[in-house]
């Protein structure tokens, strides 16, 4: 460019108070608010009826015998089932990463394959094949083995991008083994831990399917009851707010134990894998026995089932039909959370103030609200503004969205983190504007984790029931709401197709999520 | 022809005040380093002459014309200054091709510029990197990465080159090498380029002018010969090089002071009788014999630094009020700690009336 050019450019620009920078700061504000905004407004519904009602009648609904027996059911199952997916998740995640454990690429897919299963299916398969998994115990069976994923996932990564050198001074300095591990990686891997077991509690609290088929009371089970049965919304608003300050308990857990984060740093050389050995062998029954019993029961159960089942029947038309319903209705729904969660992983991870962890972290409590609830909320503040909305396919892709949102920022944060800020600087000073670096540099470096986000919230979304039930447009049923119907009549020949395709509908995504992670993994620790 | 003007240059964040008052300038085609300490403000300024950062008062100009200030703002796309930061920042889903050929995608948007290109081709010539052109970052060794860092911010310059710690990142070694590399491809290119370094070798060997900044305030700008030999303060005196600071009193043209009698070497004594702080350089102090004529000071040998090519000895004084001057003497038979030893000093390098 000539003088002349620069300096026209510099006249015209003139007229401009402040730097774009600003400019973009102030879009990235807007827009996560905006998106915070979304995501509380089943907490706003809440307090609103919590309003109307008057606290007077709230309280009369919650001081009782029941609400005692609720909370001591919901806190020990959060806790039996939170501590056994964080063990199993990071003793998989060691396995997998720290040891030269053979076929490692293989077991890390089948060992995320499990998101695939909805824990309805597998609390199902369980229960349909062995009576006797049931209640308390048939519950943190089920519900432990069914989200250990959510707890491998992030630790595997972490395990990957920490710090050999830190193991090895560890080690020099006189510890053994398993204590240096215990006190260096451990600790580099705590933030993902704890991000992991905050999100299986958070979904524990809102899990409904499972429970009413281990016949297992929680809150959420009670919400539904006090809703479908009795109509009762004020105890089911009352029972929800306790959900709410349980969820708020967890999220402050979080973040006290966590502390300050720990910095991570590139790798210059992947860590050093224990030799297993004779032990080779069995950890690999070890993770064979944890993939059977996740993955293997309710697909044994689901053939077992179509074959002997006397209501069997192979109806295509409908099969199809839900099976495309859900499809439609899950990318919808992935697209809208994955896109709403760029700006608020931007946010939190480039201008880290205050302002911006609340609104991140306010935004997961809707995690703990059971699918219902939200619905509900959805549902009363469409028909108050959008009355041609209300069971609409368009709110049920909202509500679904509104629900795993907090999913895809998971991701989004760590995907955003591998695309610092100062690569977009670089690439302004080789004269590149604001579109071209998105599309050149941030985009393509966002693009395995918006994949990868998109893929988990398609994931959990093609389970969701109870919302689905609530708002799903007449006539149209999803795969999970058929397989749901006729579990509940006990045909379960009919019900299994449904379940069978309902899995292979999210193995896709499963894998594709398995996959992403190797990549990401690889590259990390290569980089 | 100056390549960059910085004037009365002022800088905050919020509460923490960064730059005060900057000015210097910067000659075309010639290596400035700017030198501080951690936190002094280097690189906030380099940002702000790319035009990362906004000024908060001043002016900054390019080639003659102002590109921040007076009401005008260029953003850093419209300067096409090259800028390599500390890490180098290479994107790390291209290669290494498509990393220097970056900044040449400009309005050639239907043909992505690449191994053919000329001014590619001539860049991985220059920057040695042929027969890498397919590599991603993370397959290339630490040099490489700033090599290829390099050639991304010259391919598409207006002959600016910014250059943030590049060699800090690296190991001895290897920084040593590449200094000598990165300066011969600045000379190489013709390009205007600013180094912004804590390392005090760093800049006295790679450049033609030294910008020192101590907490955003310029201390002293100068060619490397006359800052190590004529430092402007005591300050940037002890920031550059080892320094002896002694007090003394000026009488009949020459210093006295613990050492004795010192010669100054400078253009304008103050007057006699004027209280002054000298520097003498540890290589302007001799060993001398005990019987030796002229003033001389002795001394006992505290501690003893091998370095290989020479010796550094701390000398406590005999008498004085404590005080310990450092020697560099050349050879291994430089004497051992416990030693006593007799000092002459040739002459200071400078001397600042004290108040």
């Amino acid at each position: 460019m000539t003088n002349a050019a620069v300096e026209m450019k510099a006249a015209s620009l003139g007229v401009r108070r402040r730097p774009h920078v600003r400019f973009g700061r102030l879009l990235l504000v807007t827009a996560s608010l905006i998106v915070a905004g979304a995501a509380l407004l089943p907490l706003a519904f809440l307090l609103l009826q919590a309003v109307q009602v008057g606290w007077t009648e709230l309280w009369s609904v919650l001081w009782r015998p029941l609400t005692a027996t609720l909370l001591w059911n919901t806190v020990r199952l959060t806790v039996c089932v939170t501590i056994g997916a964080a063990v199993i998740g990071v003793a998989a995640a060691w396995c997998t990463e720290r040891t030269d454990l053979p076929l490692r690429r293989l077991w890390t897919v089948l060992l995320v394959l499990p998101l695939a299963v909805p824990d309805f299916v597998l609390g199902f398969g369980w229960n349909s094949l062995a009576p006797g998994v049931y209640g308390f115990w048939g519950s943190v069976l089920v519900m432990t083995t069914g989200s250990y994923p959510l707890v491998y996932l992030p630790v595997a990564a972490a395990l990957r991008s920490a710090d050999p050198d830190l193991e090895d001074v560890a080690r020099t300095l006189g510890s053994r083994r398993a204590l240096a591990f215990a006190r260096t990686v451990l600790q580099q891997i705590r933030p993902a831990l704890l991000g992991g077991c905050l999100v299986v509690s958070l979904i524990l609290l809102a899990e409904f399917g499972t429970f009413e088929i281990l016949r297992f009371q929680t809150f959420s089970t009670e919400i539904f009851n006090e809703f479908e049965i009795g109509f009762n919304t004020p105890a089911a608003c009352a029972l929800s707010l306790v959900l709410v300050a349980i969820g708020l308990c967890l999220l402050v857990t979080e973040v006290v134990v966590r502390g300050p984060g720990v910095p991570r740093r590139g790798l210059g050389r992947p860590p050093r894998r224990a030799r297993l050995g004779k032990l080779s062998p069995l950890v690999m029954i070890a993770l064979a026995a944890l993939v059977g019993v996740s993955i293997g029961v309710p697909l044994w159960a689901i053939v077992y089932w179509f074959v002997q089942g006397s209501s069997s029947t192979l109806p295509a038309t409908s099969l199809a039909h839900a099976a495309l319903a859900t499809a439609a209705y899950c990318s919808a729904a992935a697209a809208i959370s994955t896109f709403a969660a760029v700006p608020v992983a931007l946010l939190v991870e480039r201008r880290r103030t205050r302002l911006s962890m609340l609104l991140e972290r306010s935004t997961y409590i809707v995690l703990a609200l059971p699918g219902l609830v939200v619905a509900l909320a959805l549902g009363y503040f469409s028909v108050r503004y959008f009355p041609t909305l209300y069971q609409s396919s368009g709110e049920l892709v909202f509500t679904y969205a509104v629900m795993f949102f907090p999913l895809a920022l998971v991701v989004m944060r760590g995907s955003v983190a591998q695309a610092p800020a100062g690569l977009e600087d670089v690439a302004r000073t080789l004269g590149h504007g604001r579109a071209s670096i998105f599309l050149r540099i941030t985009l393509p470096l966002l693009l395995p984790g918006l994949l990868a986000a998109f893929a988990l919230v398609f994931l959990v979304a093609s389970t969701e029931l109870t919302a689905t039930l609530l708002l799903h447009p007449t006539g149209v049923e999803t795969l999970a709401t058929q397989f749901w119907a006729y579990t509940s009549d006990f045909s379960y020949g009919a019900a299994a197709p449904y379940a069978l395709t309902l899995m292979l509908v999210a193995m896709v995504p499963g894998v594709m999520l398995g996959f992403w992670f190797e990549r990401i993994g690889g590259r990390r620790a290569a980089s | 022809m100056t390549a960059i003007e910085v004037n009365g240059l002022e800088k905050s964040f919020g509460e923490r005040h960064v730059l005060r008052q900057l000015s210097f300038s910067v000659p075309e085609g010639s290596l400035t380093a700017i030198l501080g300490p951690s936190g002094s403000g280097k690189t906030t300024l380099l940002r702000t002459i790319a035009g990362l950062e906004r000024a908060d008062g001043g002016t900054v100009a390019l080639g003659g014309r102002v590109v921040d200030g007076s009401g005008v703002f260029v953003p850093p796309e419209r300067r096409l200054i090259g800028y390599v930061p500390q890490e180098g920042a290479l994107f790390p889903h291209l290669n290494v091709v498509s990393n220097i050929a970056f900044g040449l995608e400009h309005g050639r948007r239907w043909r992505r510029p690449g191994a053919d290109d000329e001014r590619v081709r001539e860049l991985l010539d220059v920057t040695g990197l042929t027969g890498l052109e397919r590599r991603l970052p993370h397959q290339l060794s630490g040099g490489e990465r700033q090599r290829v860092a390099l050639a991304r911010a010259l391919a598409p310059s207006s002959g600016i080159v910014l250059l943030d710690e590049p060699l800090s990142s690296l190991d001895a070694e290897l920084r040593t090498s590449l200094r000598l590399e990165l300066v011969d491809v600045l000379r190489r290119s013709s390009a205007t380029a600013v180094l912004v370094t804590h390392d005090q070798d760093e800049a006295l060997s790679m450049s033609d002018s030294i910008v020192l900044l101590r907490q955003g305030t310029i201390v002293q700008q100068a060619g490397p010969v006359e800052l190590y030999g004529r430092p402007a303060t005591p300050e940037a005196a002890r920031f550059v090089g080892y320094s002896n600071l002694l007090r003394g009193r000026i009488e009949r043209g020459a210093a006295r002071c613990s050492l004795g009698w010192v010669r100054l070497d400078l253009a304008d004594v103050p007057p006699d009788g004027t209280a002054v702080e000298i520097l003498v350089r540890p290589e302007q102090i001799r060993l001398v014999d005990a019987g030796a004529n002229g003033s001389a000071a002795d001394g006992v040998v505290a501690r003893r630094d091998f370095h290989g090519h020479d010796v550094l000895l701390r000398v406590r004084l005999d008498g004085g009020p404590g005080e310990d001057v450092i020697v560099r003497l050349r050879g291994p038979e430089a004497p051992g700690v416990g030693q006593h030893v007799r000092l002459q000093a040739d002459a200071a390098a400078a001397a600042w009336p004290l108040p």
